[in-house]
């Protein structure tokens, strides 16, 4: 189990002390499927699904709806772009072009 | 006239686009002089930067102090030689260049400053035997934007807005060789949800294949991790050899179960950090999503591939750094 002390320390700045219940059952696992829930439990608990006091209760149902969406995912289109739409006139050429341009540079205000 | 490149200084492999192509060298260094006894050599070679003498490439194992890691913020000075090289050996002598970060080190204002204060300024080295003087103004962008900009920008830089991943909201996984990076991003603006890295980059299941041949092998030096590394990439086509010995005949069918195995790991991470966001597509890229595409289109038939993983990130970034010489212009 060190591995796994170095991950939560390091990884998730995880306070085992606080956590030990978790981490206790964590070891009881056989070791592919403690890897496996301690990824997710602990991705979990990193994104913020566990808080505070509703902690332990929520975990076990929070833990499953992100195994399994209550839906499927959408489906995913081809990766080709689709063809370029025609514009019907000079006006939405205008708004299209400006807008485009507008988005462009807001994605290059993302270089630092 | 300035030049542009994207470059991705990746922990396997240092990728890269200009305006003539794309182009790669693997990350290794060591120190020493490669002496050339015969033949034209293979196009890797050596960089003097300040008093020292470095060997870049493939060559490297021939050299002294041989390493192949670099830090997730990629802000030694390993990877100032590899950018100097690959500049020189193009000769560029001044170029706009941008690079990517791991979203968790990119999200990191003072990453980000330590990056660009190794990498900014005027830059004298010798490239072989030909002294040179090279300018670098660098932008910095998470990796996965880099993917983004690679399916949103077209070559001279210009936004396609027939593009669907323009308007759609999109997670971005990208299988890097240490880090899996994720991001979501809509019409040009970025998710704060969604975005994080993890450690389940491909390194690991090298590190697991490795782990099994050094059963039989004992400990695998340097070229020989990466003729492994060769022959993984390469679909385990035929048997190795290690230290002059064949590999297990079972290993080719251990290693699918690795992937196998690793694929799983990887989509249960993407399921966990994607689920607030729910995605219109969810985008894989980097070397590691074509390792892996068939193991990963079994678990989720739904998953897009970039027709071009393993360079998709340099790709994008060339074209953001054309797009921002339009913009300056």
């Amino acid at each position: 189990m060190p591995n796994l002390v170095a991950y939560l320390h390091v990884r998730l700045n995880l306070n085992i002390a606080e956590d030990a219940e978790i981490y206790q059952s964590l070891t009881k696992l056989p070791e592919g499927e403690r890897s496996r829930m301690v990824r997710i439990a602990l991705l979990a608990y990193f994104k913020g699904s566990f808080v505070s006091g509703e902690r332990r209760t929520k975990r076990t149902k929070t833990r499953q709806a992100e195994i399994e969406p209550a839906e499927r995912p959408r489906p995913i289109p081809s990766i080709s772009p689709q063809p370029t739409p025609v514009a019907s006139n000079q006006e939405s050429q205008t708004t299209t072009k400006n807008s485009s341009e507008a988005a462009l540079s807001e994605m290059l205000d993302l270089i630092q | 006239m300035s030049h542009k490149i994207g470059m991705d200084l990746g922990k396997g492999h240092i990728k890269y686009q200009t305006a003539t192509g794309t182009g790669e060298i693997p990350a290794w260094l060591s120190r020493g002089r490669i002496t050339q006894v015969m033949g034209k050599g293979n196009g890797t070679g050596g960089i003097r930067y300040q008093d020292q003498e470095y060997i870049i490439g493939r060559d490297a194992i021939l050299g002294n102090g041989f390493s192949w890691s670099a830090t997730e913020t990629k802000d030694d000075l390993r990877n100032l030689l590899f950018a100097l090289y690959v500049l020189g050996s193009a000769g560029i002598d001044e170029v706009d260049m941008v690079i990517g970060l791991p979203v968790s080190a990119a999200g990191s204002p003072a990453a980000v400053e330590r990056i660009k204060s190794l990498l900014n300024g005027t830059h004298e080295c010798v490239i072989g035997e030909k002294p040179t003087s090279i300018i670098i103004r660098v932008g910095v962008l998470a990796e996965p934007l880099g993917t983004y900009f690679s399916l949103c920008l077209d070559v001279e830089g210009k936004p396609i807005t027939s593009s669907p991943y323009f308007n759609e909201l999109i997670g971005i996984v990208d299988i890097g060789y240490r880090t899996l990076d994720i991001i979501a991003i809509e019409g040009g603006k970025l998710s704060s949800a969604g975005k994080d890295s993890t450690l389940s980059g491909i390194a690991v299941l090298f590190s697991r294949v490795c782990k099994a041949l050094e059963e039989n092998h004992g400990m695998l030096r340097p070229h020989e991790i990466e003729k492994v590394h060769t022959w993984l990439t390469g679909g385990c086509q035929e048997l190795i050899k290690i230290g002059g010995l064949p590999v297990r005949p079972d290993i080719p069918a251990e290693v699918a179960r690795f992937k196998a195995e690793f694929a799983g790991q990887i989509m249960d991470e993407v399921q966990s950090l994607l689920s607030g966001i729910r995605p219109d597509r969810i985008v894989m890229t980097g070397g590691g999503a074509a390792l892996l595409r068939n193991e990963l289109i079994k678990i989720n038939p739904d998953l897009t591939f970039h027709p071009n993983p393993r360079f998709a990130n340099a790709i994008g970034f060339y074209r953001a750094a054309v797009a921002r010489g339009r913009q300056n212009a």
